[in-house]
């Protein structure tokens, strides 16, 4: 198990704080795409599933778009369980229209090397979310996972000594070994990594405004979220939070509390062997 | 790749994949029963459509830790599978029955794929706990079909990697934390749970008083079915049993048949039909007695491989029996085991019920284990609380009416051979007591045998021999033979490594994909059994046989009476 744990003194950093997106606004927005294969709808990129995903028919330029009922706030967006980095010359692009045309949210690039991906922006009012996708190749692109909206932006930096989530991405294993010493065939128990995050003395008020929002829609019902824990020194390193459990808040004094979320921290999940 | 080399993989990933088929509506629905309420086309949901058609659909869930597998349509939603396979205890009874525990994780859905009309619902459903909702749909899954798939997805997931065992739903229920648990078992234990009795209870009744001397009756209206009950048979009233015809409501009766005398019987009286066995082979007996009586399906029982087993070893018996009163089947079934001698269980991996006898291992090894080969000192436990050194058997029921449970049915009794109950040896006599329903008048050699079989097997208790395995040796199966060589087997005089026998009783797992705990019984037989086989099947020479050659064929021995390399020389029986 890895673990993030919260200072107790201000970052002095320049804000690189983790976050949460949890509450998917994509969910209930109208979801449209420029093609899709018959089996593969386009909702079920934000039905929080994993098990299934949106697919395009063909072509090698694909959009993605989502309308809100309402004017929303956007600060981040992510995806989870696609096999982009799969695709030659690939580009994601994600623009929002804040009802005066699209403008880009965040930079194209390249998702390569990670399968959960998760982009911050300027907080900013939306009425409408797209995604562009291009590549060269004949390999489609597959999306079991896309969010955007308001992020949980945690209260406090981190100390010097964090252990980046991906570091103990290693498999568990179980050897075995005959009583005679020769070695047997042993066996992987888990690929996945069970993490925890925890936030020490951050204030009241944003425990009770920004916290607990954030655990009555995932604790319990088991709803996912993505994490990212240095979003502008690590922007590619991200994961898919999962069976989040909550730790109850502690008051720790002086107005403050102790908050803290285990989950199981997915950030290899994807289409085929890992 | 495959699942011998995933075996030997010293890192390899092991993983479960679910699949349970629920009832499904199949004939036309709507969005909305007529009665207004949604239809989700279960039949618990579907109402006013009738006459509905159902068939299955099947959900499939897999491990949460396995990678997304294309095209698999699999929820990973699976915690853990325990597997408890059968336990056998040879020559006794049933055994204990295996289950399949399947811990699986609820998870937020929006229906999309569970509702058939997801697209009409106004509003559209509100995402809601998947295994909650389910449940709510499907209340009875009791007898539904669940596969599990064991195997190895370390290189992604091909079906040959691993193997599917197939289940039956027994109970689900839901725990802290939102953990669905989802209980399977084998068809003898759906048996054990259904209480099935053979003969079933019977419904007909009596329209009229029988004096001792009435050769017809008539039944009460309402209390047959003229279509589907028998024109001929046995039925009983009283300590009396009667042959019947009928035609319609009407009844000619033979009366006083099979030892009993004749009865009056009055207005309204219970009419029991009889369940006869005359002459029956025993495995048509026991596959009777589960498909007509205790509804298995006739598929899971490999029709061919039990009537081998019966020819080569259970041929002399022929069962005459005749069943007056509802007795639970498995009750049935374990008095048969302990008289013939034979165990039977459920093989989730072949997805048949298997008929063993007790008899020797002649039917190959499927494993030498060595010390090389075990994760940790071989155990060997003694239950002298389960030690028979004399095993009377009661036979020759006299009526066939008497209480099969009650000594005093039987006329004829066999005094067992008393074994290992010296002075020098345990000491005391520990006898048991067999009441040998199936066993006829002239069945006294069979009778001798049962006694004989009993004290052989339990002379010095019930002896179990634990070892552990790592997965290399994951496919050793309950009912398997295993030769077990290791330092912890030692004879008087100190020499090791000492070979023993043993079937496997049964196997636990102690880590998915890693470890196995094989239990296994000592063979009782001393010699090494095999038959004489024809030159041209197996080599010549014992040292280039195979292991599997080497059993059951016939190879003579050295001038020291060992085969080479100091194995165990054989003896004609």
């Amino acid at each position: 198990m890895c673990r993030l744990w919260g200072c107790a003194v201000a970052d002095p950093a320049s804000g690189d704080l983790p976050r949460f997106l949890y509450a998917n606004a994509l969910a209930s927005a109208t979801a449209s795409a420029s093609s899709t294969d018959a089996a593969a709808d386009v909702a079920y990129a934000t039905d929080g599933r994993l098990d299934r995903a949106w697919q395009p028919a063909s072509g090698t330029t694909h959009t993605l778009r989502w309308d809100f009922a309402a004017p929303i706030s956007l600060s981040a967006w992510g995806l989870h369980g696609h096999n982009l980095g799969l695709l030659p010359d690939v580009s994601v692009l994600a623009e929002y229209d804040g009802a005066a045309g699209w403008t880009p949210f965040t930079a194209a690039f390249a998702p390569i090397g990670t399968r959960s991906v998760y982009r911050c922006g300027q907080a900013v009012s939306a009425v409408a979310f797209r995604l562009t996708i291009t590549h060269t190749g004949s390999t489609l692109p597959v999306l079991a996972a896309a969010m955007a909206g308001a992020d949980l932006v945690c209260e406090r930096g981190l100390q010097p000594g964090w252990e980046d989530p991906l570091l103990a991405r290693q498999p568990r294993t179980r050897p075995a070994q005959a009583r005679d010493g020769t070695p047997l065939p042993g066996s992987i128990e888990d690929a996945r990594h069970q993490g925890a995050v925890q936030l020490q003395q951050v204030s009241a008020d944003w425990a009770i405004n920004s916290w607990l929002p954030f655990r009555r829609a995932c604790d319990g019902a088991q709803a996912p979220a993505l994490f990212t824990w240095a979003p502008a020194t690590y922007p590619d390193h991200a994961c898919w939070c999962s069976g989040m459990q909550f730790d109850a808040v502690r008051l720790a004094g002086r107005g403050r509390c102790d908050v803290g979320v285990q989950a199981r921290m997915d950030s290899e999940t994807g289409w085929g062997p890992v | 790749m495959s699942l011998a080399h995933e075996r030997e993989r010293s890192a390899a990933w092991p993983a479960w994949i679910v699949e349970m088929d629920l009832d499904y509506v199949t004939s036309a629905t709507a969005a909305t029963n007529p009665d207004g309420s949604p239809c989700y086309n279960t039949p618990a949901t579907s109402a006013g459509f009738a006459p509905l058609s159902v068939g299955t659909r099947t959900r499939r869930w897999c491990a949460r830790t396995a990678p997304l597998w294309p095209g698999l349509q699999a929820l990973a939603c699976v915690e853990s599978v325990k597997l408890q396979d059968e336990q056998l205890t040879l020559g006794a009874a049933l055994g204990k029955l295996g289950v399949a525990t399947i811990t699986l994780r609820d998870f937020l859905d929006d229906d999309r794929g569970e509702d058939p009309y997801y697209s009409t619902r106004v509003p559209t459903p509100a995402p809601a706990l998947y295994f909650q909702r389910l449940l709510a749909r499907n209340p009875y899954i009791q007898g539904r079909a669940v596969r599990i798939w064991r195997g190895y997805l370390t290189d992604g997931y091909e079906s040959g990697n691993g193997e599917w065992l197939t289940y039956y739903a027994k109970s689900w229920a839901r725990t802290a934390g939102g953990q669905i648990t989802l209980e399977a078992v084998g068809p003898l234990r759906l048996v054990n749970m259904d209480q099935a009795t053979a003969p079933a209870a019977s419904h007909w009744r009596l329209a009229a008083a029988l004096t001792t001397s009435s050769t017809s009756a008539t039944l009460a209206t309402g209390s047959y079915d003229d279509a589907h009950d028998p024109s001929t048979g046995l039925l009983r009233f009283g300590d009396e049993i009667a042959a019947f015809s009928r035609s319609g409501t009407s009844l000619t009766l033979t009366r006083a048949q099979a030892g009993t005398s004749a009865a009056t019987a009055d207005a309204d009286d219970n009419l029991q039909r009889c369940t006869q066995y005359v002459d029956a082979r025993i495995d048509d007996l026991i596959a009777d007695l589960l498909i007509t009586y205790a509804g298995v399906d006739a598929a899971l029982i490999p029709t061919a491989a039990w009537a081998a087993e019966v020819d080569t070893w259970l041929s002399t018996y022929r069962i005459s029996e005749l069943i007056s009163e509802p007795t639970e089947v498995v009750e049935l079934l374990n008095d048969l085991a302990r008289q013939v001698g034979l165990a039977l269980w459920w093989d989730a991996a072949a997805g048949v019920i298997r008929l063993l006898a007790l008899r020797p291992p002649i039917d190959g090894i499927a494993a030498t284990l060595r010390d090389s080969d075990l994760l940790a000192p071989v155990q060997i436990t003694r239950d002298l609380g389960r030690r028979i050194s004399r095993c009377d058997v009661l036979f020759d029921r006299r009526s066939l009416a008497d209480d099969p449970q009650s000594a005093a049915s039987y006329r004829k009794r066999v005094i067992g051979r008393s074994i290992g109950a010296g002075a020098y040896e345990h000491g005391s006599e520990a006898s048991a007591l067999i009441k040998g329903r199936f066993f006829a008048a002239d069945d006294e050699a069979l009778a001798l045998r049962c006694a004989y079989v009993q004290s052989a097997q339990y002379r010095d208790g019930l002896v179990r021999v634990q070892v552990d395995v790592s997965k290399r040796h994951e496919g050793i199966a309950v009912g398997d033979v295993i030769d077990l060589l290791s330092q912890d087997l030692t004879d008087a005089t100190g020499s090791t490594p000492l070979r023993m026998r043993m079937r496997i009783t049964a196997k636990t797992t102690l880590h998915t994909g890693h470890s196995y705990r094989l239990t296994g019984v000592p063979s009782i037989y001393g010699a090494r059994y095999a038959v004489l086989m024809d030159a041209s099947t197996v080599p010549a020479d014992y040292a280039a046989a195979t292991p599997a050659e080497r059993d059951p064929a016939f190879f003579l021995a050295e001038t020291t009476g060992s085969m080479p390399g100091g194995d165990l020389g054989y003896a004609l029986a």
